[in-house]
This record gives C-alpha cells, structure tokens and sequence, in this order.
C-alpha cells in the first residue's frame, strides 16, 4: 500500500523555486496497474522517484505500507529500494560489460539476505523474461527490446512488489514496446503493483488506471486501480 | 571561417566540460609545477654541495710560481733559480683574464714569534695583500680580520691562528695584546677560526697573518715567486690555470712558470658533481614519469567520458580528421593553459618551500619547457588515440552514450 | 553479521569484476600508484647511493682522519723549538688495542731533510712510516709499487715512494723508478711515484714529499737518533665515529703515558674540524633534499591520483545512481570506492615497491655505485601506496555516495 499525502516537491533553482509536484495525494493499494500520463515537465518523473523513495517530497507525507517515509533513514530508504521496488529506466541502465546474467544478479549485492540459490533465480528471471538462452550475452549484443527485459528481470529477482517503470517503450520500437507492456501486465496478473510513467497513449490505456500530471498537478484520474476491488483513488485537485 | 568555428567549438567544449577541463589542468599544473620545483630544489642543492667543496677544499684556487717547488717561503729569496714577479702585474691578472675571481700574491714564511716573554719557533707567517681576503674566506673566531685599511696603511697589527693564541694567551683573550717577529711589535686584532690540521700533518691553525707592507718590511722578499688565485667556476680551473700561465710567461719572455693546483679535491669534487647530476638527472626522469602518469590517465579518462559526443559529432557530419583535431587543439590548448598556471605554480611552490626549509634553488628554463612538451606529448599520445577509437565508433553505439563506460 | 559479511563478500566480488571490466582504466591508475610508490623509493635509494658516494669521496679528501701529534709546543714551555717527540710505537699498539672504530693506522716520524740526486737536491718533508700511510692518507701511486712487509723488516734494500714535485726537480722526464736519491746522506731506490695530490686544503704543495720505511729510518737514523714518532695518523671507520675515537685515544695515550689527572696533554689530536663540517652540512643538505623531493613526489602523486579517482567517478555517476536505485545505501557506494581505490593502490603499491627495490640494483652495477635497498622505505612506500590509495579514494567517495541519486541517473 503505497499513500501520498499532499506532497509537494520543490526544486530551488535561483529566485524562484520550482514546484515540481503540488499537493499530490494518491493512494495505491496492492495490484495496483497504474499508468502516469503528462507532458515532459509535468512532473511525472518526480512523482516516480519519490514513490521508489529515490527522493523524499519537499513537503506532505508518504506512507509505504503505512510507514512514514519521514521516519525511515537513508539506509532504511536503500533496503526499501533493495527490496520492496524494482526500478526499469527508458535506457535501461544496464552495466555494458557485464553480461545478461551479472546485470541480472547485480541487486543481490545490497540486499540483506540474498538466498543461497540466487544465481539459478536469476536466471530463473531471465527465463521468465523469455532471455534463458541469452544468459552470457554483453547488452551490446543483445536488441533493445531484448536489454529491457534483462533490465525487468534485473527489477524483479529480489521479488519486489512494486515495478517502477520511467517511460520503459521510450527507446523501443513497436514491436518491442507491446512486448514489455505485455509482460509487464503479466506481472500485475501475478500479484505486482505496476507503476508506468510514459506519454504513450496506447500503453496507458492497457493500464487499470491512469493519472494525468500537468504542471505538478493530477488533473485527469480514470479507470480502477485494482481490477477486483473498489477504486480508492484520492486526487486532489 | 571553418576555423573560427573550430576554435570556438573547442572552447565551447572546454567550458561545458569544466569540470573535466579542470581536472585535466590540475593534473597539468601539478606535474609542472613539481616538476619544477624538483628540479630547481636539486640544482640549487647540487650547487650548494659544490660551492661548500669548494670552500673547504679550496677547489677554485690555484697557485703559480717562479719555481718548481718551494713549500713555504714563496717570495723570500729567488734562491732556486726562479725569476721574480711583479706586484702590478699580479694584480693586474683579475682585469685581463675572464674568470678570475680574486688575486693575491703569496707571502709565506717561517719565523719565531714571542708573546708574554715566550718565543716559538719555525711559524708560518704570512703577508696578507689586497685580494687575500677575497681568495682565502678564513673567518674569525675573535676580534676581526685586517681590514683594507691595515693593508694600506701598514698597521702594526696581526690576526693569529687559534692555536698559536691558545699557547701565548692561555684563556686570556689575546686581543689588543702584543706580539713580536723579529723584534717588532705587533697588536693583536684577531683570532681565526680553527681548520686543524692539513692532510700534510701540519697544523693549520699556527699562523700569524700580518699586512703585506708589514711583511716586507720584516723579510724584504727581494719580489714575488708565489701568486694564488681563485677562480669563479671550480670546474674551469684547469684552463683558467693554463690562460693564466700562459698570459704571464707573455709578460715575462722566456721564463717558465708552474701551476699547482688542488687535484685531489678537483677530483673529489668531480666525483661529486658527477653523482649529484646523476641523481638530479634520476630525480627528474622519475617526476616526468609521475607527472606523465599522471597526465595519461587524466586524457584517457576525459576522452572516454566524451564519447558519446563524439559520437554525435560524427552523426552530425565530423570526419574522423575532425575529432583528432579536435581533440588535438584541446589538448594543446589546456596543456598551454595548464603549464602556463603549472609554471607559476611551480615557481612559487619552489620559493615557498627553499625560504621555509632554507633550501637553495635554482631555476632553469628546462624544467617548465619538458614539463610543457611532456604534456602535449602526453595529450597525444594518450587523448588522440582514444579520440581516434571513439570517432571509429558506430556513431549510433556511441550515441547511445552509456555504451562506452 | 553474517547478512554483513556475505554484503562485503559480495561488494568485493562486484568490485573486482567492474575492475577486470574495467582493466584498461584500472590498468592506469595501478600505473599511476605504481609510478609514484616506485618514484619515491627510486629517489630515496639513490639519494642514500649519492650520498654514501658523496661521503666516500669527501672520506678521500680525509674527513675521517685522526692525526695525532708529538706536543707541538714544549709542556715545559722552555727553550723554543726544541721538539719534544712523545709518542712510541707502544702508543700505536695500545691505540689499536684499547680503541674501538679505528680502520687504520700509521705511525710517523715526520722531519725536514735534504732529498738529492744525480741533478740537484731539495729540502722537504720527509716521512718516515710503515705502508698503512698510503691507506689512511688514501694516497695511491701513479707509478711502481709501494714497499712490502719484508723490506721493512729486512731495512736492506731500501726503498722510497717520492711526490710528483720532487720527481719533476729531480729526474725532470726522466723515469724516476729504479734510480737512487739521497735522504740525509743514506741511498735509497726508487720504488714508486705518489699520485699528485696538488694543493691541500691550507694551499700547501702535498706532492712536495717522500715518504721512506720506518724499519730503515730507525735502522740508519736517517731522521737522527731520535726513535719516537712525531705523529700517528688514524683512519677512523665512520666519518661519524671521529668524536668518539678522539675522545678515546686522548683517554688511552693519557692512560699509556701515565699521566696525572692535573697534567695536562703532551700530544694534540687533530681531526679535520673543516672537512667534517662540511660534510655534515653537505650530507645534511642532502637528506633535506631527499626528504623534501620525496614529500613534494608523494604530494604531487597523491593529488594526481585523486583527481583521476574523481574523474573516474565523473565517468561513473550514472552507475552510482543505478547502484542506489537498486538499493546500495551510502555507505555501501563508499565501501565500495574505498575497497577499488585500497585495492588498486594496493596492487599499485606493491608493484612500485617491488620495481622500486629492484630497479636501483642494475643502474648501481650500471655505474659503478654501491647498491642501497632502501629496505625501511620498501615498508613506507608500500604503506604510503595503500594509505594513497584510500586517502586520495576518500574524497571521491563521499563525493560518490553524496550524488543525489535521482541526478546521478540522469546524467547518462
């Protein structure tokens, strides 16, 4: 359960401080498949981050399973990111000269208590993303669709609950794109909050939900959060 | 035209990367600037270590004579045969020849010498004349050398060794008290420091040095067999002996003269100077050495941050002619730049540090020219080629920008 | 703990895969460390090299010679000039006996006399002493052979070393070796020619001088009846030993010639006040040199190192933020830096310590130089290498965990 509480969050940048978000209140239960719609600047980035506490609101609170993130230190913040988020970035983010497989096992590293079988899960995860075969590949060598999902697979081995995708499709081409937007539904299928920031039309129309940002703002909600239960939504306008 | 673009190109490209460029001319600056500083501390030393040699082996003085041999007595009597020099022309010896520092004829001699009603026998005395100062810098551990004054004017007063004003004196101090050579009264000015003894057994440190005019008086040398002269570069006494033998056996035609000089020491001092330069010559390669890793990693490491925007220039129509140039001028640009701030750096690096630690310095154009050449060599050698690699990239790979990491 | 140390196993492992990825760069830096670990070990080897070169030569010029004279100057302080020679050859054993540091030693009979030939006569020094003059003097000769045990002991065929000025008065160019000269009336042959020496540091002629056995001198008084030795030359082991040894052999000859607490010295101890400074001073300018060179090398390394740390960490950002995202606290990008910058200066530091030690060995047989492994300083190179390593990783890292993380991504 992740809660928003009139965040606002406040760059300073010289004279005039820009408020990248204002006032966002939003709640996210479980199995939640959330798109984030906005025009670039908006703010749909920032209201990312701070759901995968990568950045804390400059006001307002945010709960994640109804702890404060106020409350929670930089080294709290970090195990949450290790274990209760999986990040998916628009240029993946993958280590060049790492292979598929050590890209993938990379988040084991910080995680507290990685499982003694972790290489046969991670590579359990790349063949749940249909890449079993690629497992020593370079990213080099591999198509961008194809390093997007060794970067979800990368998002998923520490079992996270919630997937935390900025602009995923954005340098991929259509094929591509309808592939990890499948497999990412997939994941919400199986249990996993999916949270997609993109401009994409088409994709946030495949999501249960859509908030609309402009100008820091939620100005458009639709859809259900949750399929099977009852929209809880809060967006103050 | 194309030019002016180029140029503004690059330093558009130096600014926006300034932190990188900033980087790249610390790197620059404290190479050269310890390079230099190196270099000038150890020349300074090796010349201190030479000149201190010199001093105490009197490596820069030579003597000249009418006679082949003759161990005190220069001057006394022409009793082997030799001819006599004159006054003027030995003086005149520091005007005609380049090099010479300082001039002074030898005046030496053994007598006995009474104090407090007690004689000693067989001291060297010796005639100190205008110049004597200026070849021999004995100091004083009392009272004051013979100043030029008792050298002109024939003042009755003599300076004496320390052991000779131990044995009169006893802990008395000797000065103002008297002395006697041959029945005449001396007053006692001034007690040398002590040099003990030569390696010849005999010590040094009984002496009595009376004005020259004194001095004559007491012996009447008939002229001048002896004439020592110090030289103003230790390492250049050899052809400075040979001129000076050789210009005065021209003023007095068909006689021979007969140089000594301190052999041991010049070879000692050789010997040292030859280690010390081998040293500093170590020393040096070893700061261009740091200085050129140092320099190597930092252009490695800014080209390879920059590849993706070569990649983009190559996408935008750049030949790979182009990004070696460019990546060229850049580097000849901050080298320039750098070296320019690494040698004032390095000047005041080497000033600070030789004035707190009492070191000398000596500064030589070398230093700040090979630290520059090393670094645009550097810059070559370990930013062109990277550049090169990065602009035979696939543009798009390299557009791609994380792809190089 | 456990969960603790299978997170640094695992930032290890991570560590030293980005660095064999990474070789090239970390092929620079462990240059860059190597260089400047080996540079100052280089430095301060040869530095020791030169200056036991510098004090070697300034040993030649006679730094560590003890000379001991026969009382100059009358203790009854009676008639002038009358010589009162106090020192025996007992005196020469009991200071070999009862004084530690002494290299050497010679004992002297030194007296002017008249030295003829064929072609002239001259008066000169004359010394009177056994072989061990030409060591403790560090006399050579530039032709012949110095006298042998046997003949001094036989005292038959007489032999004498003559100077290089009585050589051109007397044999002019002619070859001095094997013709006779006359020392006070007793012929003697010409064994060798002592190497010039010119000029001595007080401006006397040191080639005006012939130096004939002891054994034959006593034998034909060819210096007069008297038997005792008007000085004993003394070549101490260590220039830094001379105080000491003085200090003894006043303490021993004191003791030997029974004197009472109230009388004082009848011989003088002579050591060469002048050379001695300067070698201190010489030898001290020197060390500060070294120390100086060294300190300005280690600094100048140091921030060379940092920078390309930090500008490794430039190129990196992005990995950092990346690394933050999937959970790395600060202190575990820290660890993480520190860990490559202790590892690479610690590769770096061996390796500069290794070719530090090593390569001074060939250029000393090179040139002729008596090798010095800096063996102390092979311990602080390798220490100052690793404390390099982390002291100039230290900044980068903080300044790496401090990259806000959202940033840091971006900066692709």
């Amino acid at each position: 359960m992740l809660r928003l509480e009139k965040v606002f969050r406040v760059y300073a940048s010289g004279d005039h401080p820009i408020e990248a978000l204002r006032q966002i209140s939003l709640e996210l239960p479980p199995r939640s498949f959330l798109a984030v719609q906005g025009k670039s600047g908006s703010g749909k980035s920032t209201l990312l981050n701070i759901l995968g506490c990568l950045d804390r609101p400059t006001s307002g609170t945010y709960c994640v399973d109804g702890q404060n993130t106020e409350d929670i230190s930089d080294d709290g913040l970090a195990a949450l990111r290790s274990q209760k988020f999986g990040f998916i970035f628009q240029s993946f983010n993958l280590l060049n000269r790492f292979n598929a497989l050590e890209n993938v096992m990379l988040p084991y590293i910080y995680s507290p208590d990685p499982p003694a079988d972790y290489k046969a899960i991670a590579h359990q995860m790349l063949e749940r993303v249909g890449l079993g075969s690629r497992s020593q590949h370079l990213p080099g060598e591999l198509s961008g669709g194809q390093q997007q999902r060794v970067a979800i697979a990368r998002a998923l081995v520490n079992s996270p609950d919630v997937i935390l995708a900025d602009e995923p499709t954005g340098a991929l081409d259509s094929q591509s794109s309808r592939e990890i937007v499948d497999l990412l539904a997939q994941l919400n299928i199986e249990g996993k909050t999916v949270i997609i920031v993109t401009h994409d039309g088409e994709i946030a129309a495949q999501c249960s939900s859509v908030v609309t940002l402009a100008d820091g703002q939620v100005v458009d909600l639709r859809g259900t959060l949750v399929p099977d239960q009852d929209p809880k939504v809060v967006a103050t306008l | 035209m194309k030019k002016t673009l180029l140029l503004r190109s690059v330093f558009r490209q130096l600014g926006a990367n300034l932190l990188t460029t900033f980087f790249m001319c610390a790197g620059i600056m404290i190479g050269i600037a310890v390079l230099i500083a190196v270099i000038a501390l150890g020349q300074g030393t090796e010349a201190r270590i030479l000149e201190r040699v010199d001093r105490v082996g009197i490596a820069d003085t030579f003597t000249l004579r009418t006679v082949p041999w003759g161990q005190g007595g220069g001057g006394l009597r022409d009793e082997h045969g030799g001819f006599l020099l004159k006054f003027d022309d030995v003086l005149d010896l520091q005007n005609q020849l380049p090099g010479i520092a300082a001039v002074t004829p030898t005046l030496n001699t053994r007598s006995s010498v009474g104090a407090n009603s007690e004689a000693l026998d067989n001291i060297s005395i010796q005639g100190a004349a205008l110049g004597f100062q200026d070849v021999r810098d004995w100091n004083v551990q009392a009272g004051s050398l013979l100043s030029d004054e008792d050298i002109e004017l024939n003042s009755p007063v003599a300076v004496l060794g320390p052991a000779l004003a131990a044995w009169f004196f006893r802990g008395d101090n000797p000065i103002g008290n008297a002395i006697y050579i041959e029945d005449t009264q001396l007053e006692v000015i001034g007690v040398l420091e002590s040099r003990g003894a030569s390696g010849s057994g005999r010590n040094a440190d009984e002496i009595v040095l009376v004005p020259e005019k004194v001095f004559a008086e007491l012996f009447q040398p008939l002229g001048l067999s002896t004439v020592t002269v110090r030289v103003e570069d230790a390492s250049r006494i050899e052809t400075l002996a040979r001129d000076t033998r050789e210009y005065l056996e021209g003023l007095y035609p068909g006689e021979e003269l007969f140089v000594r000089f301190p052999m041991a020491t010049a070879r000692a001092r050789d010997e040292m100077a030859n280690a010390l330069s081998f040293y500093l010559t170590g020393v040096a390669i070893l700061a261009l050495l740091i200085g050129g890793t140092v320099m190597m990693n930092l252009t490695s490491l800014s080209v390879s941050a920059r590849t993706r925007e070569i990649g983009l220039r190559k996408a935008l129509g750049a030949r790979k002619r182009d990004i070696s140039r460019q990546v060229l001028l850049e580097t000849v640009m901050i080298s320039l730049i750098a070296g320019i701030a690494g040698m004032v750096l390095g000047y005041v690096l080497t000033n600070v540090l030789a004035a707190r630690l009492e070191l000398r310095s000596l500064m030589t154009w070398h230093a700040p020219v090979a630290g520059l050449a090393l670094s645009m060599v550097a810059g070559c050698v370990f930013g062109v080629r990277p550049a090169k690699r990065a602009a035979s990239l696939d543009p798009v790979v390299a557009l791609r920008g994380i792809s190089q990491r | 703990m456990r969960q603790q140390r299978r997170k640094c196993l695992s930032i290890l492992l991570l560590v030293v895969r980005v660095m064999v990825v990474n070789r090239r760069r970390c092929l620079l830096a462990i240059a860059g460390t190597a260089v400047g670990v080996a540079a100052v070990t280089i430095l301060v080897s040869l530095g020791h090299m030169s200056q036991i070169q510098l004090g070697h030569e300034l040993g030649r010029l006679g730094t560590n010679v003890l000379i001991i004279e026969s009382a100059r100057f009358p203790q009854g302080r009676s008639t002038p000039g009358s010589m009162g020679a106090t020192l025996t050859e007992d005196d020469v054993a009991s200071l070999q006996g009862g004084v530690e540091g002494i290299a050497t030693i010679a004992p002297v009979m030194l007296q002017q006399g008249e030295v003829s030939s064929d072609t002239g006569a001259v008066r000169t020094d004359i010394i009177a002493t056994s072989t061990s003059f030409l060591d403790v003097r560090g006399l050579g000769l530039s032709q012949g052979a110095p006298f042998t045990e046997p003949e001094i002991d036989s005292g038959a065929p007489d032999g004498i070393l003559i100077g290089q000025t009585i050589v051109t008065l007397l044999f002019g160019n002619t070859d001095p070796v094997g013709n006779t000269v006359n020392v006070n009336d007793t012929l003697f042959e010409v064994i060798g020619v002592l190497e010039e020496q010119g000029l001595d540091a007080n401006g006397e002629d040191q080639d005006e001088v012939v130096i004939i056995p002891l054994v034959t001198a006593q034998q034909y008084q060819v210096l007069g009846t008297q038997e005792r030795l008007t000085h004993i030359y003394i070549e101490v082991t260590q220039a830094e030993l001379v105080p000491m040894v003085k200090e003894s052999v006043i303490r021993v000859l004191r003791a030997a010639h029974q004197l009472g607490p109230d009388e004082p010295d009848h011989f003088d101890v002579f050591d060469q006040a002048q050379l001695l400074a300067a070698r201190t001073d010489i030898l001290g300018s020197l060390e500060d040199l070294v120390c100086v060179l060294a300190a300005i090398m280690l600094i100048g390394g140091g921030l060379g190192i940092t920078a390309v740390q930090l500008m490794s960490i430039r190129e990196r950002t992005w990995e950092i933020g990346l690394h933050r995202a999937l959970g790395a606290r600060k202190r575990d990008i820290i660890f993480q830096f520190l860990l490559e910058s202790t590892i690479l200066g610690g590769l770096g530091g061996v390796l500069g310590a290794v070719s530090g030690v090593l390569a001074p060995l060939p250029i000393a047989s090179a040139f002729s130089l008596s090798p010095v492994i800096a063996w102390p300083i092979l311990a602080i190179s390798l220490t100052t290498g690793i404390a390099l390593g982390i002291a100039s990783g230290v900044y980068p890292a903080i300044y790496a965990s401090r990259l806000d993380p959202v940033v840091a991504l971006r900066s692709g």
